[in-house]
């Protein structure tokens, strides 16, 4: 008998009762329209969409003030006390509805310059100092670097608003006194003594030259020297800041005096803890001035529902400036305090809440028990959040905050994975984290699940569901091969079994270690998650593979500047084996030189600027009486490796097999002319498009390349499932994965890969000539780790990712895999589910991320031509979510390329 | 979509005319296929069809061998292509486009023009495979089906090159894959069942229950196709799930007297659903590439209020009706 209709939607899960068209259940019918945020949140966030990025020197001038006092001081109190007396005298900012307050500085996106990390960049072109930095070769990467126009970023000065590094406005007014600020630290800023210090390698020359050359992005030590990290709200929500220094003050009298056995820094705690509690005066004094501010618009407000607020508000920062949270909303409001002043205390990028809805679920869980608290209002402050943590902006140079981030801050907010005992962790709270995801689309925080098995189906389905609201996020990372990862680096470090599964993202996807702590409330013990691990993405930052491989085939010397890079091989490169040989010999050097000079930089970092707050929030620092710069975290081993182009590389050198040696198709010499001569095409500048569709050939070039050129383009390509290819790949990752732990950080542990591009892949792509595999010169790289060069994934999806599975992806940080799929693919409870098992397909095979980009490439070109209408518009460039227009173009060209799924 | 993105950078080869080993034409294969049956599907189109329906949606398929199909907006224009054909078919017009000559591309056995092409505006459609490669793909692929998915076999029409999918189709089944068909049920009914045999899921078109307006349409009546449905339906060992098809086309077969002598027809055979697909005109774009024209290029698709007015009278007479693609399957 054929099967009745019955059996069919069974099978299907669906109960026949909801008959033809198969009806969804309700709450999932509800989630496909798209749901507005509450009105008070609609409000907030088109202030935010009004707001330019603006930036001042209040906490500057103060820090700087108070810290050229004390040049006497012991360096952890010195940093302390300039840090307690900014934070003091930073003038408080609340605004009409919000109930979550206190912002970076006085502005609705604030923030400020810390000179004292770097004070070159943010000068007047035609200022000495800047020109001295431009001389250093690492400011080149600014040039190279550029914003998206529109959105809140401020790309050209204006009436009395001067653009600073291409993205923040600021009075001019304040400008000379920025200046001067500025000055005070020549000389003694991190940037300048590192370099000094740096120089004092043998080999630095080399290093100066991978800079100018653009083969490494960035130093590590001065730019973004914390963050990719996961906070820990842990102390202040157990102890409050009264318990803190209570806490402190006891640990004092039991350490001072006494080496305990450690006669390099045992008596160093006592410092430590007197500066934990300086800084934390500083924080409660912060949170005072807005308690102040909060009775303040309270007493000149007539409207007697905001009056309410407002007293709200200043009971409760009254409350916990002193004691523990209560409730959901105090706790909320502590860890919004807490995260704030983590960010205002470095330059930092990358501060992940981790997994907040299981930090704040005990606050939740007994608020709607005893019915303090509705979900709706939950909800309400959820979206609340979305709009501070949007708001945040991170002040650093352009080359750093456009040519890596895209202006993002990277507030990674994770959901799922196990609890301490190896179950699904999600609890109702991440439901609704999910939900105002849908609600409040804003880009941060940004959304990851921690995907596990055990993660329930309905909790996975939502995650589908709001993947489809065309917000980018939540992006699937997968515990089960963070896990093994975990287990690998940080086994030595005493991790186990309990602590891996406490892990989160710290930054767009880094794997980073968590603890478990236990948290009291009313009696009643929960273990809650939080960071444990030293910043990642530190040490060597993005390599650019490409470049590196252009080097090995010009022996040395950078064709683009004529300058001898490294030391000339002299080898005849007859075979491929002679090509990927010297092209590991070169990277080598690279990762050798960086390591070397960046732990310089980082250790002046550690010895001057070491944090005080991010550091003692994390355990085990108040416990050991250490702090970051003298091993006080738990795990430390964090310094890693980046590789950036990794698609381009593989692609690279699989064109260079195929044409020049297997085939023989083209001899070394003139592939080498080709590149150099750009295969007879426009300079990618000249056409202002960075993606390879849009390049024009050049009329005197006429057809001289225009063979060599098809040839290359159709030569094996990375992402369809050939092994010709993907054993590249393969024997790649099981260079770099082992070669990165080689080097050793300045901590005294192994370092690790990484392999995230950010939005590297557009800069360092516009340095590097036309590669073998038809690139283009000036013309963007692959982006992420596992994304397939735009277009060259000509055999769908599960082509892409079988390629992906080629490696054992537990042996590196991450990797990263950015699909762009159709609308019509997803649509309807089915599209979700068959979205889920297509991802859950990658995860069983091992794969670490994979996140959806569902729009249509018609839309985003649109968007680029007129991006006054889609400012609301999202997308999610190599790990992050963005509103487009805020991205560079080039991204933005290179996102339109990617190849779609169409599923119909 | 429109050439086998499988078939993709291998134009050096000459074309294969399918001789020796037993090998099957295809012009696509789909991963992640959401609309052709239950689950996540790999969907294998096949060429060749018996029926020539007028509005037929995927040209290529009704061809017997691969075909060259040509994309203006990437041809630069350069003149390669004309140079490389040794028939003279290709000229260019005075306002600078390609004219092919088809009647000369027809008889042409080899893929000169495509070598010569350095811009992939001409390209293959249509790439000979094996039954190992197919099922190599399949292995492949199935590791991202999910719990319920599987192979869809659609066209052109998948029962056409027989030898080949009775093979591919007992392979299937040793290695549990779940398999479906879209087919147009137009073959004679000892084949039709022994295929069947293989088969867990069919998607049948009904194109039109009058004979004579079945002809007109397709150039075939409808009687064998019927018999077989019915056939099929009425199997007592047969444990597949069939759901016809009607693709909805305004003025053609949408009159209410077909909808309802269809629904009849359904109901009377034992089967509970039928599945309306509104006309599209998306196989525009291929006719032209092709070097022909669409008599249905501006046939605007049904609008919503009409497929469901047509859902209505199917219901009405007691079955269940989806409409598009969006099934709960």
């Amino acid at each position: 008998m054929a099967k009745k209709l019955k059996e069919v939607l069974a099978d299907a899960g669906i109960s026949m009762d909801l008959q033809s068209g198969g009806k969804a259940p309700e709450m999932m019918v509800d989630r496909e329209v798209k749901r507005a945020p509450h009105p008070r949140v609609k409000k907030l966030k088109d202030i935010y969409m009004d707001t330019l990025s603006s930036a001042n020197d209040e906490f500057t001038y103060w820090y700087t003030r108070e810290y050229m006092m004390h040049d006497s001081e012991i360096p952890v109190i010195r940093r302390a006390k300039a840090l307690k007396t900014a934070f003091a005298h930073s003038t408080p900012a609340i605004y009409p509805g919000e109930l979550l307050v206190m912002r970076k500085a006085s502005y609705f996106r604030g923030s400020f310059p810390m000179p004292w990390l770097s004070e070159g960049f943010y000068m007047a072109h035609e200022d000495e100092f800047y020109q001295e930095a431009l001389k250093r070769g690492s400011a080149s990467v600014d040039e190279h670097s550029k914003f998206g126009q529109g959105g809140g970023n401020v790309t050209k000065s204006f009436g009395k608003v001067v653009s600073i590094a291409g993205k923040f406005g600021v009075r001019q007014e304040e400008i000379p006194a920025m200046l001067k600020l500025a000055k005070m630290w020549y000389g003694k800023s991190v940037d300048d003594l590192g370099n000094k210090y740096e120089k004092m390698v043998p080999e630095y020359k080399t290093k100066e030259q991978i800079m100018r050359s653009i083969i490494c992005m960035f130093d590590s030590g001065y730019t973004l020297p914390q963050g990719r990290e996961v906070i820990n709200y842990y102390y202040p929500l157990e102890y409050g800041f009264d318990g803190i220094i209570k806490m402190a003050e006891e640990l004092k009298a039991k350490v001072a005096g006494k080496a305990d056995g450690d006669g390099m820094v045992g008596m160093n705690r006592l410092y430590n803890y007197e500066a934990v509690i300086i800084a934390t005066q500083g924080l409660q004094k912060w949170v005072n001035n807005y308690a102040k501010e909060a009775r303040r618009l309270d007493k000149i407000t007539k409207d007697p529902k905001q009056k309410e607020e407002y007293k709200g508000i200043a009971e409760r920062l009254e409350w916990i400036e002193h004691n523990p949270p209560r409730t959901f909303i105090e706790a909320f409001q502590m860890i919004e305090t807490i995260h704030l002043a983590v960010l205002n205390e470095d330059a930092i990028s990358g501060m992940s809440p981790g997994r907040m809805g299981q930090v704040l679920y005990p606050y939740f869980e007994q608020d709607i028990e005893a019915g303090r608290i509705t979900e709706d209002e939950v909800l309400e402050l959820l979206e609340l959040d979305r709009v501070a943590k949007t708001s945040i902006d991170c002040f650093a140079s352009t080359g750093v905050v456009g040519g890596v981030l895209s202006g993002n801050t990277f507030n990674n907010l994770c959901v799922g994975g196990l609890d301490k005992d190896g179950q699904s962790a999600v609890n109702r709270l991440e439901y609704l984290i999910l939900e105002a995801g849908i609600t409040m689309a804003m880009p941060q925080p940004t959304l990851s699940v921690l995907y596990d098995e055990k993660l329930p189906e309905d909790f996975l389905m939502l995650a589908m569901e709001v993947i489809k609201c065309g917000t980018g996020y939540p992006a699937f990372m997968n515990s089960r091969t963070a896990q093994e990862f975990l287990t690998k680096q940080y086994g030595v470090e005493g991790m186990n079994l309990e602590d891996v599964r406490a892990w989160a993202i710290g930054g767009c996807l880094e794997t980073s270690p968590g603890v478990w702590k236990p948290l009291h409330l009313n009696g009643k013990e929960y273990w809650i998650p939080g960071g444990a691990g030293q910043p990642t993405s530190v040490g060597v930052h993005f390599i650019s593979m490409p470049k590196v491989l252009e080097l090995t085939l010009f022996n040395g010397v950078d064709p683009r500047t004529g300058e001898k890079v490294y030391e000339p091989h002299n080898k005849k490169l007859g075979t491929y084996e002679e090509v990927w040989e010297q092209f590991k010999l070169y990277w080598q050097k690279t990762c050798e030189v960086l390591a070397l000079t960046n732990n310089i930089q980082h250790d002046i970092w550690r010895k001057n600027n070491m944090a005080v707050i991010n550091s003692y929030l994390k355990p085990d620092c108040l416990d050991k009486g250490h702090l970051i710069n003298e091993l006080g975290y738990r795990y430390n081993g964090t310094f890693s490796v980046e590789s950036a182009g990794t698609i381009t590389l593989v692609n690279s050198l699989a064109a260079l097999k195929k044409l020049v040696y297997d085939d023989k198709e083209v001899s070394l010499k003139t592939m080498k002319e080709a590149i150099k001569d750009n295969f007879g095409f426009k300079d990618a500048r000249e056409v202002n498009s960075f993606s390879l569709a849009d390049q024009e050939i050049r009329e005197d070039a006429a057809d001289k390349w225009e063979k060599l050129h098809f040839k290359a383009l159709q030569a094996p390509k990375y992402g369809n499932d050939e092994k010709y290819v993907d054993d590249i790949l393969l024997a790649w990752e099981n260079f770099f994965c082992e070669d990165a732990t080689k080097y050793e950080s300045l901590y005294g542990f192994k370092m690790y890969p990484c392999q995230i591009s950010v939005s590297t892949h557009g800069p360092m792509g516009s340095a590097t000539l036309a590669t073998p595999d038809g690139r283009l010169s000036g013309t963007t790289f692959a982006d992420a780790s596992m994304s397939a060069f735009p277009g060259t994934d000509r055999n769908g999806p599960y082509a892409l990712l079988n390629s992906a599975a080629t490696w054992d992806q537990a042996k590196s940080q991450n990797s990263q895999l950015n699909i762009k799929i159709h609308p019509t693919a997803t649509r309807g409870i089915e599209g979700s589910k068959k979205l889920l098992d297509l991802t859950r397909a990658y995860m069983r095979k091992g794969g670490f991320h994979i996140q959806y980009n569902i729009v249509d490439s018609k839309v985003l070109q649109d968007a680029q031509k007129n991006p006054r209408n889609y400012r609301d518009l999202m997308v999610r460039v190599a790990g992050f979510t963005q509103y487009w227009v805020e991205i560079g173009k080039a991204v933005q060209d290179e996102l339109i390329a990617r190849t779609e799924y169409e599923g119909v | 979509m429109l050439t086998s993105e499988y078939a993709h950078g291998e134009k050096k080869e000459e074309v294969n005319w399918n001789k020796g080993e037993l090998k099957a034409l295809i012009f696509d294969i789909q991963g992640h296929s959401v609309h052709d049956g239950p689950g996540t599907r790999t969907t294998v189109f096949m060429n060749g069809c018996p029926l020539n329906c007028i509005w037929c949606c995927n040209p290529e398929g009704l061809f017997h061998h691969p075909i060259m199909v040509f994309r203006e907006s990437r041809c630069v224009c350069c003149g390669a292509c004309i140079n490389a054909c040794r028939y003279g078919a290709i000229t260019i017009s005075e306002d600078k486009k390609l004219i092919h000559d088809r009647n000369l591309c027809d008889v042409c056995k080899t893929t000169d023009c495509i070598n010569a092409c350095l811009h992939e505006a001409a390209s293959l459609s249509g790439k000979y495979y094996t039954v190992e490669e197919l099922m190599k793909i399949f292995q492949r692929d199935r590791q991202f089906w999910g719990g319920k998915g599987g192979v869809t076999f659609s066209g052109g029409e998948p029962l056409f090159q027989r030898d080949f999918i009775l093979e591919i189709l007992k392979r299937c089944k040793k290695a549990y894959i779940h398999v479906a068909v879209e087919t147009a049920s137009c073959f004679d009914t000892d084949y039709y069942m022994e295929v069947m045999n293989y088969v867990s899921w069919v998607f049948t078109d009904i194109k039109h229950m009058d004979a004579v307006e079945h002809k007109k349409l397709t150039g075939l009546e409808n009687k064998l196709i019927l018999k077989n449905i019915r056939t099929l339906a009425e199997k007592q060992d047969w444990d597949g799930f069939m759901v016809p098809r009607i693709t909805i086309i305004p003025g053609l077969n949408d009159s209410e007297e077909n909808i309802r002598a269809t629904a009849k027809f359904v109901k009377e055979i034992g089967l509970e659903v039928i599945n309306i697909l509104p006309f599209h005109r998306l196989g525009e774009s291929k006719y032209r590439q092709l070097g022909r024209t669409y008599k249905f290029a501006e046939q605007k698709p049904p609008s919503n209020e009409h497929m469901l007015s047509i859902k209505k009278i199917i219901e009405g007479e007691g079955l269940v009706c989806f409409v598009g693609y969006e099934t709960p399957f």
